[in-house]
């Protein structure tokens, strides 16, 4: 009970502490990419194995000392000499990397969006084990010598709409996991979160009320035949009418006419569903299968028409617009 | 100096070759980057993209590049009522003998101008985009070659986005190199409005080239010396593409491969004997930023992508 | 994993030697079961089955060391809990804990020894349990709670960086090793027992106890001589001094602790010398005879002119001593001493007893006395050698009227029996005599084979004088140590050049006691008075180190922060990289993404002004050719050649 107090007393004092950390963090320095890393956003602590190899230490120096056994103290001095030198390596295994960019893919709420991170070491040389870290995801990476790599972090996303990533952690315990240098940054710009896709949408409007409707079954030449005419040079081959050419005793030729746009209109007000975020799931739901279909179709939205167009670009747009309603 | 000492020093391939690009370059005014983008596309026995404005010169560079390379050339204007047989030809029926014959179509030549191919349909872009690839053109399960050399200097107009098809992104590396021209400089274009016309001037040019001279300098270009740190370099720009944050994915290897090509035959081209890194730079945009897919979300273009890139990677 | 277990092994290795056998083989065991376990990928052994395993080690222990408890004890305990952690050793904080209680084993057993070849130890154990560390860090993070499979980056690798970690907490560990502030007092007591079960001198004498120490080659003590090394027969390096003789073995008065009632003058004829005695665990310090003091605190001489030290000499100590040989011991012999003096076991050598009381009756002199039995020792057939018969009830009878072979002890006891038999005080003084001169190292090395035994006889106007009846056998024993009697190979490789190589080692050994292990608190202060910072308190010392650790750090941070040049490739990558160091310390810097050619047309772009741009430009075009283009000899060397003329203008 009184722990329980204490426990969502200590949060809400985090929660309050919070902005005011931040802003001590981003005072210390540039913290979003593109940053290089320099010592005044660098924090170096031991490690709980290092605070356990300290104490092993301390163990070994008091002895020692009281035997004046030179040898145990020689031991202890280097231990500690290596616990230097631990603190040294992962202070540097961080300084002076660059964090080139970071970006993310846009994702459906709920699904993880993964935060793509370029490094890049002007250095020369190797930087080992490197993590990056939030919400108690880790990610392990390596920037090899004056060279470039790239890490992915999974965010978990919950809503739709655009999300700002908070602070991520970029540490390393490099090389023997005594001491933990890191730092904090700010991801670049936020991540655009789909509206969830509908598991079961309800079938697509049909060529109602509306002079829109589904596209007539294609013919067996898979373009929109129109009608014969006589052959004239040029025609290539598979366009001649055997059949047809035979019984009037005449080549002819079977005319294609350009396809007349028909295509769907989803409109939000018209779209079955309880409240707005069904609604929305729904529309996801069509626009992903008409693009997979490669069909065309018009997005209402409050008013305003997107479209007719198909293809990739035109979901995206389609869906970012259903992020951002 | 060097250019001078080299094209000396070599056959007779190689002054043609040097000639050509005067040639070029004189109706060309003040657009050296980009005949070398298109001897280098031409040398490296791939083909040319250029995404311009109407009225920069696209068709006129790519006239002259004809002209200046002898052998046959052809345009093909881009409209959307343009079927595949229009590009690649059709079998015809004789009435004579009653059979059917191969009328090649506008693109059985050396070189083919194909102006606005953001027009046509996807289906007609690919016709030709296949014929690029596979060097041949099969009609009605026949094969017919293309002719040696066989280069394409397509144009398309970025602006002009109502009524076109956009070439599919997993298309455009049928293109070697993709450039756009931009307008001349104030010098260049105050020189343009006093001179005759352009047009009047490619119909003076005569052929300093022809394909058995390009076949050989394409032969010599594939030979050019590549060190191991240019190679070292090339291989840093193709990794620095694919950890690059905002792109989906990198370059490839037949796309490293192709820059290394490139940049034998941008220096060959440039009459040098080995591969500067400063080719590999020349050439890295126009080989790679069509080939790049930034994230939308990033809010990088590609060709900013590609600037990046090249300033992140040191030079070995 | 695989670096973990070899931590282990190496650092629980001489351990294992001084263990009992059982507890030693259990922990191998345990450790090749562990290897095979990782290596087949064995699932984990049962909860109950590890309690069961761990209490059965814990009891094992105890049994196997009687239920003694002591450092070694102790040591045994941590080395078989460590084996019994193997078996649940699955996780990456176990294996950190296992890693890291290596470095405290390797600590533990320079309680035992300090010898200079721990060394080694001390170098290997640290690398290996540094290349456990650094192998589990190389361990990814998704791997934490469960490593069934050994990550196994390339060895070498490991081995180098947990090297060049190592490399470079040397300057760290020295700075530390000699500005620690130290204790001059111990803050708890100290352990009782600690020696690896060696024999030393011991504090009686029965036959063979000294002739077992001949073979030991290990070194007791050194010794430095102020006026170089005196004469042989001054190196009477004296130990216990033994009273009481039971028929077979010679003990210490019950008075011998008490402290000496007459102080010993320093006369012209003193001999001032510095002894580096290896630890022993008895109290005694050895000296030559008649020590006045030492500079050891806490020790004191005793009655029987015996320097002792206060505690047991555990680790090795260094100290100063002064002897004057021509001390006048004990003018008046006190009835109790007397009385001490002459008591021997009844019902025990009649022959002896009646030999003393007939060699009475004929020298009224004790001096003649003493001489003519020293005579018959050297005219009759006593032989001096290592057999060490087991005696009887009348062991001086035995020895003296039928044996007649053996070690020095064998003479002294006999001797002083047949002395107290005569009516003449005697006693039986232990320590070593002679010693191995160093000559290139300057010291005297005394061996634990150099053990000896001797005699005191008192004599009226001559006090406590000494008698050594073995100089009467074989002189060659005191003139040349026992190794030069005593004829044949004492062990396996005792040739004259093992001896000569051993001699050779003793040297470092010698350097490595006085500057490593001797170092101490006292050490520690003259060494900083030599600085010229005397009397610094233990805060002024810490606050120096600190000051020293940041001196070696700062240079060790600004090579490791240090931003990395490419290596050259050719010697003409070489001259270009030279050129552009010089022109950067002129403030033109090539950025790392710029060709040659790029770099040198944007500085003759930024520096009109500059004579030197188009010179830069033409070199930067040359080096170019030679670095990218195809290989040419003389091009390459026309580029060195004008790169090195080159100055920036």
């Amino acid at each position: 009970m009184i722990r329980a107090a204490i426990g969502t007393g200590s949060d809400r004092l985090r929660a309050r502490l919070a902005p005011h950390f931040d802003r001590w963090i981003q005072r210390r320095g540039r913290s979003q990419p593109p940053m290089r890393v320099v010592y005044r956003q660098i924090y170096v602590l031991p490690t709980r194995f290092g605070w356990l190899l300290g104490l092993l230490m301390f163990g070994m120096l008091m002895g020692s000392l009281n035997f004046n056994n030179n040898l145990g103290l020689l031991t202890t001095f280097i231990v500690a000499g290596l616990a230097v030198n631990s603190m040294l390596m992962a202070y540097r295994n961080l300084h002076g990397l660059i964090l080139a960019r970071s970006s993310a893919s846009p994702v459906f709420a709920g699904q993880h969006a993964e935060l793509h991170v370029s490094f890049r070491d002007a250095d020369g040389r190797e930087r080992p084990n490197l993590e990056l870290a939030s919400g108690g995801r880790i990610v392990r990476f390596s920037v090899p010598a004056a060279n470039t790599t790239d890490a992915r972090l999974p965010l978990p996303t919950q809503r739709r709409g655009w999300f700002k990533p908070g602070r991520i952690r970029l540490q390393t315990s490099h090389p023997l996991g005594l001491f933990e240098a890191w730092c904090w940054f700010w991801p670049e710009g936020q991540i655009l979160v789909w509206p969830r896709p509908a598991d079961h949408p309800p079938a697509l409007p049909s060529s109602g009320g509306q002079a829109l409707g589904r596209r007539r079954q294609r013919d067996m030449e898979g373009d929109n035949f129109h009608a014969l005419r006589a052959w004239r040079e040029g025609d290539p081959l598979h366009r001649i009418a055997w059949k047809a050419s035979q019984h009037h005793q005449t080549l002819l030729s079977r005319e294609f006419r350009e396809e007349q746009a028909e295509h769907l209109l989803l409109d939000l007000d018209r779209t079955p569903g309880r409240h707005l975020e069904e609604k929305l799931s729904i529309l996801t739901a069509w626009v992903l299968m008409l693009e997979r279909e490669g069909q065309q179709w018009t997005l209402r939205l409050g008013g305003s028409d997107h479209g007719p167009a198909s293809g990739r670009e035109h979901a995206h747009h389609c869906l970012r617009l259903l992020a951002e309603r | 100096m060097t250019e001078l000492a080299a094209a000396e020093s070599t056959e007779v391939p190689l002054a043609g070759l040097q000639r050509a690009r005067q040639t070029v370059n004189s109706i060309i005014v003040g657009k050296a980057e980009v005949v070398d983008l298109a001897f280098t596309a031409l040398l490296a026995g791939g083909h040319l993209l250029i995404e311009d404005l109407p009225g920069v010169g696209k068709t006129t560079l790519a006239q002259a590049m004809a002209l200046a390379a002898g052998g046959s050339w052809q345009r093909i204007q881009f409209t959307n009522d343009m079927l595949p047989a229009d590009i690649v030809g059709v079998s015809i029926f004789r009435r004579e003998n009653e059979q059917f014959e191969f009328r090649p179509g506008p693109i059985f030549a050396n070189l083919v101008l194909a102006d606005e191919i953001n027009r046509a349909t996807p289906r007609t872009q690919s016709a030709l985009l296949e014929a690029m690839a596979e060097g041949q053109v099969t009609v009605d399960g026949r094969t017919y070659p293309l002719p040696q050399p066989f280069f394409v200097i397509a144009t398309q107009n970025p602006l002009d986005m109502v009524g076109t098809y956009p070439l599919p992104d997993s298309q455009l590396d049928r293109f070697l190199l993709r450039t756009s021209i931009g307008y001349p400089g104030p010098a260049e274009e105050r020189r343009l409005l006093v001179e005759p016309d352009r047009r009047d001037l490619l119909a003076g040019l005569e052929a300093v080239l022809d394909p058995p001279r390009i076949m050989a300098l394409r032969q010599q270009a594939a030979e050019l010396h590549v060190s191991e740190p240019v190679l070292d370099y090339i291989q840093a720009l193709v990794a620095a593409s694919r950890s690059h944050a905002a792109v989906h994915s990198g370059l490839s290897t037949r796309a490293a491969l192709a820059l290394v090509q490139c940049a034998r035959a941008h220096a060959f081209v440039n009459g040098q004997d080995y591969c500067p890194p400063e080719s590999v730079k020349t050439i890295f945009p126009a080989l790679a930023a069509h080939r790049l897919q930034p994230v939308p979300e990033s809010g990088l273009s590609d060709s900013e992508v590609v600037r990046e890139i090249l300033s992140d990677v040191p030079v070995p | 994993m695989s670096w973990t277990l070899a931590a282990l092994f190496v650092a629980v290795l001489p351990h294992l030697l001084f263990m009992p056998a059982p507890v030693s083989i259990t922990i191998l065991a345990l450790l090749g079961w562990r290897a095979l376990a990782a290596w087949k990928a064995w699932r984990p052994l049962p909860g109950w089955l590890r309690l069961v395993l761990t209490l059965g080690l814990f009891a094992l222990v105890l049994v196997a060391y009687g239920g003694m408890w002591g450092r070694r004890t102790a040591t045994a305990l941590l080395c078989v809990m460590l084996a019994a952690k193997l078996t649940e050793m699955y996780r990456i904080r176990d294996l950190r804990l296992v890693a890291s209680v290596c470095f405290f084993l390797i600590a533990t057993q320079f309680l035992f020894s300090e010898r200079m070849i721990y060394l080694f130890y001390l170098a290997a154990g640290c690398l290996v349990a540094t290349m456990a560390l650094y192998q589990i860090q190389q361990i990814p993070p998704e791997r934490v709670e469960r490593i069934d499979r050994p990550v196994a980056p390339d060895p070498r690798l490991t081995a180098r960086a947990a090297g060049s970690m190592l490399a470079l907490a040397l300057p760290v560990a020295l700075i530390m090793f000699v500005l620690f502030p130290r204790l001059s007092e111990p803050l708890w007591g100290l352990p009782e027992q600690a020696m690896d079960g060696r024999t030393g001198l011991g504090d009686f004498m029965s036959p063979g106890s000294i002739a077992n120490l001949f073979i030991d080659d290990t070194p007791a003590f050194r010794a430095t001589f102020e006026d170089g090394l005196p004469d042989r027969q001054y190196l009477y390096w004296r130990g216990p001094v033994l009273w009481n003789f039971d028929g077979n073995t010679w003990r210490p008065g019950y008075h011998s602790d008490r402290p000496a009632e007459q102080p010993v003058p320093i006369t012209d004829n003193s001999i001032r010398y510095r002894i580096q005695l290896e630890p022993h665990e008895r109290r005694w310090l050895l000296g030559l005879d008649h020590p006045v003091r030492s500079s050891l605190p806490e020790s004191s001489v005793t009655s029987d002119h015996v320097l002792v030290s206060r505690h047991p000499v555990t680790g090795l100590v260094q100290y100063d001593v002064i002897s004057t040989p021509d001390f006048f011991d004990t003018p008046v012999l006190t009835s109790f001493q007397r009385r001490l003096a002459l008591s021997l076991p009844e019902g025990r050598n009649p022959r002896t007893l009646a030999l003393g009381a007939e060699l009475r009756e004929r020298y009224g002199d004790d001096r003649e006395l003493i001489a003519s039995v020293l005579r018959w020792f050297s005219e009759e057939a006593f032989y001096y050698n290592l057999s060490t018969a087991p005696l009887g009830r009348h062991g001086a009878d035995e020895f003296l009227f039928d044996l007649r072979t053996g070690y020095c002890e064998y003479y002294a006891s006999a001797f002083a029996v047949l002395m107290r038999a005569a009516g003449i005080p005697t006693r039986v003084v232990t320590g070593y005599q002679g010693g191995f001169w160093h000559e290139s190292g300057g010291y005297l090395l005394v061996r634990q084979g150099d053990a000896h035994a001797w005699n005191e006889v008192w004599l009226e106007g001559l006090g406590w004088t000494r008698v050594d009846p073995t100089s009467a056998v074989s002189p060659l024993r005191i003139e040349q140590g026992a190794r030069s009697v005593v004829s044949g190979g004492r062990f396996l490789l005792d040739w004259p050049w093992v001896r000569d190589m051993l001699n050779r080692y003793d040297r470092l050994q010698h350097i490595w006691n006085n500057w490593v292990l001797g170092f101490n608190a006292d050490r520690q202060r003259n060494f900083l008075k030599r600085l010229g910072l005397p009397d610094l308190n233990t805060l002024s010392i810490a606050m120096l180190m600190l000051a020293g650790l940041a001196l070696v750090i700062a240079p060790i941070f600004l090579v490791l922060l240090k931003v990395r040049e490419t290596r050259p490739t050719s010697a003409a990558q070489r001259a270009w990289m030279n050129l552009l160091r010089r022109l950067r310390r002129r403030g033109l810097r090539k950025l790392p993404q710029e060709t040659p050619d790029e770099f040198a047309r944007r500085i003759a772009a930024e520096q009109q002004t500059a004579s030197a741009a188009p010179a830069l430009l033409e070199l930067a075009q040359l080096y170019s050719r030679v670095h990218y283009g195809p290989p040419r000899q003389e091009m390459s060397e026309e580029f060195i050649d004008r790169a090195r003329r080159f100055s920036w203008r």
